[in-house]
């Protein structure tokens, strides 16, 4: 059904919806995305800070997932993350991941507003969108 | 062609700030913005990032920070001139946090020089440049290479043809912003003043190199808006605040016994100065001023510090405000500096075309101005008249004066020799009643009465009575009638 919801969260979710089956896989590429586009803005220190606090709130539903982006060495392929979902089932995992963005998107939004977090979102998106582009190009 | 290299300025838009620095931001100039902390360093570099980028000129910010920028982009962003549309295309925020960890001056410097580059930015921002200056501590690295590192930016910066400004909080120049100092083409200093309740924000162009800027310190104030410079008036050449005394032009004070007692009026251009006690009848008397101006088609302004408008306005004076022919500047704020009432008060006569002003009164007017102004009073009123009166209007302002009866004057503030004109008003004794009189003191270049009249307010209006030819002792509050004034006086000399 077509929607013209265009708050984040709905964003989100069209993005992460793309191809259910790689949801782990789609996911870490979009947070990779917004972390450069973030990271850039707000600093490395202030992405990392963000996403553990979305990390934490996550954990008290989904104790599995438990990573701190704060560690270091630092972690930019979020391959503790990744390997947070071995061996879950895929609607465990959409709702982890669901619950992630959206707390993130939501503490992001509250802090510098929906606007503007829609602004870097569609930055990640594009550069997503024009990546995959690419991609079918040189295929 | 000309010889020497021409200096593009940057219009910035935020009001007052390019009349302060002569027209605008030196293009290329390499500058510092420096002042205490929450003094408006960053909202002034937003301003004129915002206000300056567009796809052709695009800008760079660089924040020094770690989890602040969050917070810079959360408040920044309730100002009016944060613009959502110009970030990505013209605007850019680059955070150098990690890159400042270790103090390496290479390695922030490589990193400014990729981004400059790959973004091509023709302004850059670094805020705070104080980290990279305390960063320099933390390392081995020496003010010696923190000189280096900074001309070597100097140049870099002016060699991509970007201007430049760094930011940081300083309580006062210090050593280790030497090399800062001297390298920097342009200073600006911000800082916060607080007296008692009230807190004044103050800039200063300490250095801006080929700019002809305006010298000393001036107040700002930052809303919702942003920032709003109100650069001191300084009075410039013979031709400001020029009054030609004695002119020949006259203006009626709506009371035409009045008008006759001033020589005709009050010249043109004059500053007129009206005392009296409390409920003397100053503001009625203001109000006919601005009210006989209005019936000959001359508009007029009244600053209003004492009275909330429902006070102030009479039917009268309302009507004349409601038919656009009197504007009003009404505040009761109390943290105001001379500077932005004058502004205030330029941009309405500008706009009116106002040819008439009333301040009513100096009481209240020292009263609304932050304690800091109040210990200058009389040097900020003399620019301020002088510059109301440079600008051909004519100037009336009440004052209060508590009578004493015991000796003369004309003003609590010692304020009388600014004015080219005083009336005086006062009550005195007589027969058991107050009674009003009225007396012209000074027109300065003309002849006028001398004499002491009774005077009454009978319907909003001020109506001259006869003057006090018999009587004697007027000043003394209880004056006598002649014949037996005499006769005291004889009876003074016999006891």
């Amino acid at each position: 059904m077509a929607t013209d919801d265009d708050s984040p969260r709905a964003t989100i979710g069209r993005a992460l919806a793309s191809d259910p089956n790689a949801i782990v896989n789609t996911s870490i590429e979009l947070l990779e995305l917004m972390a450069n586009g973030l990271i850039g803005i707000i600093g490395e220190q202030g992405f990392e800070t963000l996403l553990f606090r979305s990390a934490h709130r996550v954990n008290l539903a989904f104790p599995w997932l438990m990573f701190d982006p704060r560690a270091r060495p630092a972690d930019p392929e979020f391959n503790l993350l990744r390997s947070c979902f071995d061996g879950r089932d895929l609607a465990e995992s959409t709702a982890a991941i669901t619950l992630l963005f959206n707390t993130f998107i939501d503490i992001l939004s509250l802090l510098i507003g929906e606007h503007l977090t829609m602004l870097i979102l569609h930055a990640a998106l594009g550069r997503r969108a024009g990546a995959e582009k690419n991609e079918q190009g040189a295929a | 062609m000309g010889k020497r290299v021409e200096i593009r300025r940057l219009v910035t838009g935020v009001p007052g700030f390019d009349e302060l620095m002569g027209g605008g931001v030196p293009e290329f100039s390499f500058n510092l913005i420096a002042g205490t902390p929450g003094s408006g360093k960053t909202t002034l570099a937003h301003q004129m990032m915002f206000s300056l980028a567009n796809p052709e000129r695009r800008a760079l910010f660089f924040t020094v920070l770690g989890e602040p920028p969050l917070k810079m982009l959360r408040y920044q962003q309730q100002f009016q001139f944060f613009d959502f549309d110009k970030l990505d295309n013209s605007i850019k925020f680059v955070n150098l946090a990690a890159d400042m960890l270790d103090g390496d001056f290479d390695r922030v410097m490589a990193r400014i020089l990729d981004e400059v580059q790959e973004f091509g930015p023709s302004l850059v921002f670094v805020d705070s440049f104080r980290s990279v200056v305390q960063a320099s501590h933390a390392s081995e690295q020496g003010p010696a290479d923190l000189q280096h590192f900074i001309q070597h930016l100097g140049m870099q910066m002016t060699s991509w043809q970007a201007t430049t400004f760094l930011i940081g909080e300083y309580l006062q120049p210090d050593a280790e912003a030497g090399p800062v100092f001297t390298v920097a083409d342009g200073i600006l200093w911000l800082s916060q003043l607080v007296r008692g309740d009230s807190m004044v924000r103050k800039m200063q162009v300490v250095k801006m190199r080929g700019v002809s800027q305006k010298l000393g310190a001036h107040t700002f104030r930052i809303d919702d808006k942003g920032v709003q410079v109100f650069p001191r008036a300084v009075l410039q050449g013979p031709e400001v605040g020029k009054t030609v005394y004695g002119a020949t032009e006259r203006l009626s004070m709506g009371v035409p016994e009045l008008d006759a007692m001033m020589g005709g009026g009050v010249p043109a251009g004059y500053s007129l100065l009206l005392v009296g006690p409390s409920g003397s009848g100053k503001t009625i008397l203001a109000t006919e001023f601005l009210a006989e101006g209005v019936r000959l088609g001359e508009t007029g302004v009244i600053a209003a510090f004492e009275k909330s408008p429902n006070q102030l306005l009479s039917h009268k004076l309302n009507q004349l405000v409601q038919d656009g022919k009197v504007g009003v500047i009404n505040t009761r704020t109390l943290d105001l500096s001379i500077d932005e009432i004058l502004h205030d008060l330029v941009t309405m006569i500008e706009k009116t075309n106002a040819k008439r002003v009333v301040i009513d009164s100096l009481s209240g007017f020292e009263l609304a101005l932050s304690a800091i102004f109040r210990e200058d009073f009389r040097e900020s009123l003399y620019r301020l008249v002088a510059v109301l009166t440079g600008m051909g209007v004519t100037v009336l302002m009440t004052a209060e004066l508590e009578d004493r009866y015991n000796m003369l004057r004309f003003s609590s503030y010692g304020n009388a020799f600014l004015a080219d004109a005083i009336i005086m008003q006062r009550y005195i004794e007589l027969a058991g009643q107050f009674r009003r009189v009225i007396s012209v003191i000074k027109v300065r270049g003309s002849a006028h009465s001398k004499d002491v009249c009774f005077f009454d307010i009978d319907d909003g209006k001020t109506v001259i009575g006869e003057r006090l030819a018999n009587y004697s002792g007027v000043l003394s509050g209880q004056p006598v009638r002649g014949r037996r004034g005499l006769r005291v006086k004889k009876n003074l000399r016999i006891l």
